[in-house]
Order: structure tokens, then C-alpha cells, then sequence
């Protein structure tokens, strides 16, 4: 049941991701109104997704060699 | 009325290197402050009366060289090379107290006005590597131990830079028989380069110098370890002669992946341009911060020169332009925050926007450029990049270039806000000096005009006719840029727990170069040098051999006879023991007998009667061939 679960939402994100793109790319070729703002919080999310993803390989303590 | 056609044109480079000679005999005081202003205005006008197609060539070996050459290109580089150039040595006049250090700044100027002024590749390698050696000295002049482990790999990467160009030129000259800069009728960059080995090497050589994506990890690793006026110097110069030099060379540069043709150089600025914003984003030291956007920003650069067209050339270079004002002016602010703080670290920062207003107004003005904020100069050049992909046709690389404005966005508004308006009472601190605010005045209001005005920089740029053809504040594309920028900032507040700065250690590419390194180090220290310490002694026990056969070859016959007796022997003591064992026995008590006693010295000839046995020996082999001809 739990993995069904997570196929589901893997398969619901795809779908998500998938549409983001489409609208990104006929947007752009169109440029219909708002795109920037769409695309502005589309950038915002991927940077905060990536900077989460590489905290990982972060570790704590002052920046240095 | 000046005639400026009348002063003649000087190499800038000259201006230069003899200023940075002199400045030992100046000592400390107010007579070198008036001197290096001196130089500055004469740097300044040295390159504002050069003139169009001016050479200076000079014959080595049979080789031409071109010292000086100068072009629409070289020109716009020039010019902005000694606008900052000069701010640069302003802004130094307080901070910088020991003469070497200027010294290492003005030889780097100087070297860096004669690698974009050289006509041919040659005399630009030589520039080039001046440049490395006296950058080197802006770092270790910080005299810490982090500079000076910084300044190590620094000038590791630039000599391996520097030994890849070498090859790469050597190579070209060999397939082209032309070491030549001067474009021809085609215009910039359509000269020659063949591909093959050659063209790759000559890529890599300015790839290290243009921050390529994993060849980049020297400049976040040591700018923030130079010296403060050092910092504002190398934020400047090497990263854009480098491009300045793919300008020349790989101007819509194609590589063939399955058959097809791809704008390989364009794409590289499109990674740069993503991968420096995200790492300058997770930063906490201000001036790494700054230095991962210079990655980001050079991917700009990179890209409006991949592309190759006239406008994406331009765009290219009109961002070289403004971005050297902007980032000049963002390490002149954080140098001043430093100066005035002692502190580096974001989380250490905050509340700085009373105590130091003119920093903090300069510093917002050049956030804005860098971000492409209409109005700024930043939003001119970037916008003509992007303008350059689209009408490409490079959708992806469009929108990645437009992601990257948003990220620059997001860490600028995260530096200003965590620098200057993020509440911080225990934060002491006053107004930077007059002579480190002047020139980041100077250079914010440049920032300010030509973003108003952009027509004052399309008029210098290498394609001018094309550059009076863009619109920058187009309605639609104004329109656009506000609201992208207003989403990216409501995404910074709302989400301003995530972006927050944190102490903590990134890891970039070079973690596995510098693993890579202390295996390799290893690797020389310990299997390298037992192996060498083996071979060693075997040459060792061989040479003592030849001596003591030298002292007594009787004794050195004997040895060896018996030696060869044990050792052939031995095998066929089991096999035929009746027969064998007594001769091996008697080999080995010989050996052993002979080693035993001490080496005797046999009496020693004169040189003439060895010389008479060698030639009586040499007759008889004489007599012994002519016999056997006879006889045959």
C-alpha cells in the first residue's frame, strides 16, 4: 500500500514536472502574459529545491580549506 | 584645442611596468599617493588616444610579433581596463601599506592592458603568464597561512593553464605557419585556428583562465584570500581576458556530437551562468559569494561569445564591460565592510546600513546592476546576451540564462539584506576612507549611466551598427524582466528561513582534485621513493663491484668465476650429487675464502705501459684479421 503511495506521488510530480516544462517552453515561444512571473517562481523553486539537495554535502563549521 | 592624433600612441603596458619600477624609490608616504594618481590619469589617457589599426611589430628569430595592436575589441578592453584599473589604484592609496603589494597590482594591470592589446598569439602567452606570477603576489600579500596554501593551487592551475596554451599555439603555428591575432576581412575572431589537438589545448588554456565548469575551482579558492585592494584588482582581469581571448579564437565555436554541429562554448556559458549562482548561494563568506558570481556572470560572457552572431558578440563583450564596473564595485563595498568590520561571514554581518550609508547605496547599486534590474547597466548587456540566444534559436539555453538571472537576484537580495538592513546591535563600525568611498562612487554612478544611457557603450562596441539596432527597454521586455524580478524577491522573503546564511563548509569539484592530489602526493612519497631507494642500491652493489674489480681484476675473475660456478651448479647438486657436489663444494669454499681476505691492490702500471699493452693487444687483433683474411 505504502509504495503504491509513492508511485502515485512520484507519478503525480512527473505529471507536474512535465507540464511545467510544456507551459515553460510554449510560454516562451509565445510569451503570453505572466510568463515572467510563472517562470520567476518556477526559478525560485529550483533554486531552493537544489540548495536543499546540496546542503547535503555540506557540513557544519566556518567556511575554509 | 588638444589634437589627440598628435601624442603617439604608446603600448599601455609600458605605462605601466614603468610606473610599478619606480614605486620602490617612492617610499610609503604622500609622495607615492600623488604619484600613483599620477600614473592612473596617465593610464587612462595612454589608452583614450590610442587609435584604430595602430600596430607595433618587431621582428625575433624570424618570428613577427605584434606588441601593440588595436581594434574596436582591444579598444573597448583597453578603455575599461583603465577606467577600473585606475579606480583600483585609488581605492589601494589607504588599504594597501606595503609597496610590493602595488607593485604585484600594477604589473598585473599592465600585463593584463598587453595580453588584450597583443597581435599575436605569442606575446599574448607572454602576458598571459605575467599576469598569473604577479596575481600570485596579491594573494600571498595577505601573509596568511590560507593565502598562502590558496596562492599555491592558484598558480598550479594557471601553469597548467599556461603550459596547455603554449602547446595549443605551438601546434596552430605548426599546421597554420601563422602565429596571428589581426583578423581579417571576416572581422573579429575569423582567424584560423585548425582543429584538431592544437584547437583543443588552445581551449583549455583559456578555458582555465575563463573559469570553464571544473576547471573554475582557483577562483572562489583564492580571491577571498587575497588582500582587499587585491581582491578588487583580480575580480577584474584575469577572468575576462580570458574572455576577451575566447573572443579572438572560438567566437560560435561548434563541436560535431552525433554528426550534428553544437555551439559547445555557448552551452558551457549556459552551465556556468546555473552552476555559479547556486554555489554562490549556499556561500557565507561574502567575497566566496562574490567570487562564485563571477563564474556565473563570465557564463554570460562565455555565452553571447559562444554564439558567435554580431549581437550575441556584442552582448558578450558589453557585459564584460559592465560587469567588471559592478563586480569591481561589489569587492570595493565588501572590502570596505571588511576594512571597517573585521568581519567576513554573513552571519557575523548586519546593521550596516546607518553606520555606512555610502557603501550600502553603492553596494544596492551594484546588487541591481548585477541582477539586471532595469535602469542598471547589468540589465543592458545581460538582456543583449539573451536577446543574441533567442534570436538563435537556443530556447534552453535562453531560459537557463534567465534562470540565472533569478538566482542572481536571490543572492543579492540575500548579501544586502544579511550585510546592511538585518538587525545587528553588537556590530560596530564607521564609514570606509575617502579615497576607498571616491572611486566606488565614480564607479556606481558609471553602473547608473550607462544603464540609463546605454548608447554611450553601443557606440565602442565591436559591432556598433548592430548594437543601435537593440531596444534594452523594449516595453515587453521591461515588463517581463519587473516581473520576474518581483517574483524572485517575494520568493526571497517568503522563503528567507531557507536562504538564510549558515556556518557551514561547501564542498565544489575541487574536493576530488584535492583528494586526487594528496593521492598522488602519496603516491610520490611512499611506493615512488622505495622503488627509487631499491634501484639505489642496486647501482650501488654494481658500482662497488666494478671498483673492487677495478683495484684487483684477479681477484674480481675469481669472484666471478666461482660465482657463476655456485650459482649454475646449485640447481643439479640432487640430480648428480656424486659428481657435482664436490666441484660446487670447492666453488663455494673459493668464494668464501676470497671474500674473506682483504682486497689486495694489484701494483699499478704507468699510463704508458698500459697504454703500450693496449696497443700491443690492438696489434695482435690486427695481425689475428689480417691472418683470417688470408686465410679466408
Amino acid at each position: 500500500m505504502g509504495f503504491e503511495r509513492k508511485l502515485e506521488g512520484m507519478l503525480v510530480i512527473g505529471v507536474c514536472v512535465g507540464l511545467i516544462i510544456t507551459v515553460i517552453f510554449v510560454g516562451h515561444e509565445h510569451y503570453f502574459l505572466g510568463f515572467h512571473v510563472l517562470y520567476g517562481a518556477i526559478g525560485v523553486g529550483f533554486f531552493l529545491l537544489t540548495t536543499k539537495i546540496l546542503s547535503v554535502i555540506q557540513r557544519e563549521g566556518k567556511q575554509d580549506d | 584645442m588638444i589634437d589627440i592624433s598628435s601624442i603617439p600612441n604608446i603600448p599601455p603596458v609600458l605605462i605601466y611596468f614603468a610606473g610599478a619600477a619606480l614605486i620602490p624609490l617612492l617610499g610609503k608616504g604622500k609622495v607615492r599617493k600623488i604619484y600613483l594618481i599620477i600614473l592612473a590619469a596617465l593610464g587612462l589617457i595612454g589608452v583614450a588616444v590610442l587609435r584604430i589599426d595602430t600596430t607595433w611589430e618587431f621582428s625575433v628569430s624570424g618570428f613577427e610579433l605584434i606588441f601593440l595592436y588595436v581594434d574596436p575589441l582591444s579598444r573597448i578592453m583597453g578603455y575599461i581596463f583603465a577606467i577600473i584599473g585606475a579606480a583600483a589604484i585609488l581605492y589601494s592609496l589607504d588599504v594597501v601599506k606595503e609597496n610590493g603589494e602595488i607593485v604585484c597590482g600594477l604589473l598585473y594591470l599592465g600585463s593584463a592592458m598587453g595580453a588584450v592589446f597583443a597581435g599575436d598569439l605569442f606575446t599574448l602567452y607572454i602576458f598571459w603568464e605575467i599576469m598569473a606570477f604577479s596575481s600570485l603576489g596579491l594573494i600571498w600579500y595577505s601573509r596568511t597561512e590560507r593565502a598562502t596554501n590558496a596562492g599555491m593551487r592558484y598558480i598550479l592551475f594557471h601553469l597548467f593553464g599556461g603550459c596547455a596554451l603554449l602547446a595549443g599555439i605551438i601546434i596552430n603555428y605548426m599546421s597554420t605557419g601563422s602565429l596571428t591575432m589581426v583578423p581579417g576581412e571576416l572581422g573579429i575572431g575569423h582567424f584560423f585556428v585548425e582543429s584538431g589537438i592544437g584547437y583543443f589545448l588552445l581551449l583549455i588554456g583559456i578555458g582555465v583562465n575563463t573559469a570553464f565548469i571544473l576547471l573554475h575551482t582557483w577562483l572562489p579558492d583564492s580571491y577571498p584570500k587575497a588582500t582587499l585592494a587585491g581582491a578588487v584588482f583580480m575580480c577584474v582581469f584575469t577572468t575576462k581576458t580570458g574572455v576577451y581571448a575566447l573572443a579572438r579564437t572560438f567566437p560560435g565555436a561548434e563541436a560535431f556530437i552525433f554528426g550534428e554541429g553544437i555551439l559547445f562554448v555557448a552551452y558551457m556559458g549556459g552551465v556556468m551562468c546555473v552552476y555559479g549562482v547556486v554555489f554562490a548561494l549556499l556561500q557565507n563568506d561574502v567575497r566566496k559569494l562574490l567570487s562564485y558570481h563571477i563564474v556565473s556572470q563570465v557564463g554570460y560572457m562565455v555565452a553571447g561569445v559562444g554564439i558567435g552572431t554580431y549581437i550575441g558578440i556584442n552582448g558578450g563583450i558589453a557585459h564584460v564591460f559592465n560587469h567588471i564596473l559592478y563586480k569591481a564595485l561589489l569587492f570595493m563595498c565588501m572590502g570596505s565592510v571588511i576594512y571597517a568590520t573585521g568581519r567576513n561571514n554573513l552571519t557575523e554581518l548586519g546593521g550596516l546600513a546607518k553606520k555606512m550609508p555610502i557603501t550600502m547605496i553603492t553596494c544596492v547599486i551594484a546588487a541591481f546592476s548585477i541582477s539586471g534590474v532595469p535602469g542598471f547597466n547589468g540589465y543592458v548587456s545581460k538582456g543583449m546576451v539573451i536577446h543574441a540566444a533567442e534570436l538563435s534559436h537556443m530556447h534552453i539555453l535562453t531560459l537557463v540564462l534567465m534562470l540565472g538571472s533569478i538566482g542572481t537576484f536571490l543572492s543579492f537580495l540575500k548579501l544586502t539584506y544579511f550585510v546592511f538592513f538585518k538587525r545587528n546591535d553588537g556590530i560596530k563600525a564607521k564609514e570606509a576612507p575617502l579615497f576607498m568611498l571616491i572611486p566606488m562612487c565614480v564607479v556606481a554612478s558609471l553602473c547608473v549611466v550607462l544603464g540609463v544611457y546605454p548608447e554611450l557603450l553601443y557606440g565602442i562596441l565591436p559591432y556598433p551598427w548592430v548594437a543601435f539596432h537593440y531596444h534594452a527597454y523594449a516595453l515587453g521586455h521591461t515588463i517581463g524582466t519587473f516581473g520576474l524580478l518581483m517574483m524572485t524577491a517575494l520568493g526571497f522573503f517568503m522563503l528567507q528561513f531557507v536562504f538564510s546564511p549558515h556556518e557551514r563548509v561547501t564542498y565544489d569539484i575541487d574536493y576530488l582534485y584535492r583528494k586526487g592530489g594528496r593521492g598522488f602526493i602519496w603516491f610520490c612519497e611512499s611506493p615512488l621513493v622505495s622503488f627509487a631507494v631499491g634501484v639505489e642500491k642496486v647501482v650501488l652493489r654494481i658500482a662497488d663491484s666494478f671498483v673492487s674489480f677495478g683495484k684487483n681484476p684477479l681477484r674480481g675473475t675469481r669472484v666471478m668465476i666461482d660465482t657463476m660456478g655456485v650459482a649454475l651448479l646449485k640447481p643439479f647438486i640432487f640430480v648428480f650429487n656424486l659428481v657435482i657436489h664436490p666441484v660446487y663444494k670447492y666453488y663455494e669454499r673459493d668464494l668464501e675464502e676470497v671474500r674473506m681476505r682483504p682486497v689486495e691492490e694489484m701494483e699499478k702500471m704507468s699510463i704508458g705501459s698500459g697504454l703500450l699493452l693496449i696497443l700491443l693487444f690492438f696489434a695482435l687483433y690486427l695481425i689475428a684479421m689480417l691472418v683470417h683474411g688470408w686465410l679466408a
